[in-house]
């Protein structure tokens, strides 16, 4: 189960509004390579994965992915508050506004509505523990062209942070796919092989490779 | 020298706890996702168990003074529950 905690992960108090740069970092709240779609991945892949130490992992960085989802509506937020409807077409939000006003609503930059087409679930261990690693990668870059893009200090504080732990997921994930990959080498009846069978489907085989 | 005001003076201790329960509880989760596949790493265990202390010392002393973060830490009456629904959320920025 999950429980509410009343503060965010990382602290997001921003000065200045500006609508135009909202519209870019909205992209990371429902946008392909955002943090809806990650929290959504991690947490739907878990409950095939064979190894529990990698349920466990999916299980918190999917719950990270949670409180990163909070910090970027919060930008957004603070970002279009307070600014007329003149303000907000001057600076490029007239077609957001019509539909939304300055509610919160998972889009990418472009104006795509959040699509679970952006993210997979497999039900087979290595593809999906190899889709996390390029989905982590994914986000950085993001990160990498707001910050291109972004010179409001108080903005750019909070992409970094949230940069950074795209970085480290990135690393845990990869930590878990060697560990899947050598209990396989060592144990499997295809040492070479540790795509011979799907790890999560075909347990028999995998729970005979584990020595189970 | 002037003095904070008394509410200045609050509201500077409140960022103050928040800043350490939000440092403690980072610390906590970051080597949390390390421990998941490296569960018998002793530096990290003993970090762990440091943060975890900070953490809820400083998360008991803000829910005494100002209000809970959490569930559990609501006090069950009228007006727990009005400041627990009441309070800012923390994605404004007076949180």
């Amino acid at each position: 189960m999950f429980q509410y905690e009343k503060t965010l992960e990382y602290p997001v108090k921003i000065a200045r509004p500006n609508a135009k740069l909202a519209k870019m970092i909205i992209t990371q709240l429902g946008g392909p390579d955002g943090e809806l779609g990650a929290s959504m991945r991690y947490l739907n892949q878990r409950y095939t994965m064979p190894l529990r130490e990698l349920q466990g992992l999916l299980t918190d960085i999917g719950t990270e992915e949670l409180s990163h989802m909070e910090i970027v509506s919060a930008v957004v937020y603070q970002l279009t508050k307070g600014l007329t409807p003149e303000q907000l077409e001057a600076q490029g939000f007239a077609d957001y506004f019509v539909d939304h006003t300055t509610g919160i609503y998972p889009v990418s930059a472009s104006g795509v509505p959040f699509s679970a087409e952006t993210l997979q679930s497999t039900g087979d261990a290595i593809t999906d523990l190899s889709e996390d690693l390029g989905a982590e990668q994914k986000a950085r870059l993001t990160y990498d062209n707001i910050l291109r893009l972004a010179d409001d200090p108080d903005v750019r504080d909070v992409i970094r942070f949230l940069r950074e732990r795209e970085i480290v997921h990135f690393q845990r994930f990869g930590e878990g796919l060697r560990m899947i990959q050598e209990k396989l080498a060592t144990k499997s009846h295809y040492p070479n092989n540790p795509y011979a069978f799907n790890t999560s489907f075909d347990k028999s085989c995998f729970c005979r490779a584990m020595g189970r | 020298m002037r003095m904070p005001s008394k509410a200045s003076f609050s509201q500077m201790q409140k960022d103050e706890l928040l800043c350490k329960i939000r440092a403690a509880e980072f610390s906590m989760r970051d080597l949390g996702l390390y421990l998941d596949t490296h569960p018998d790493d002793e530096t990290a265990l003993a970090h762990f168990a440091q943060q975890t202390e900070e953490f809820e010392a400083a998360a008991a002393i803000y829910a005494e003074r100002f209000g809970a973060l959490r569930l559990s830490d609501v006090p069950n009456s009228p007006d727990g529950w009005a400041a627990w629904a009441g309070t800012a959320f923390p994605w404004e920025k007076e949180e």
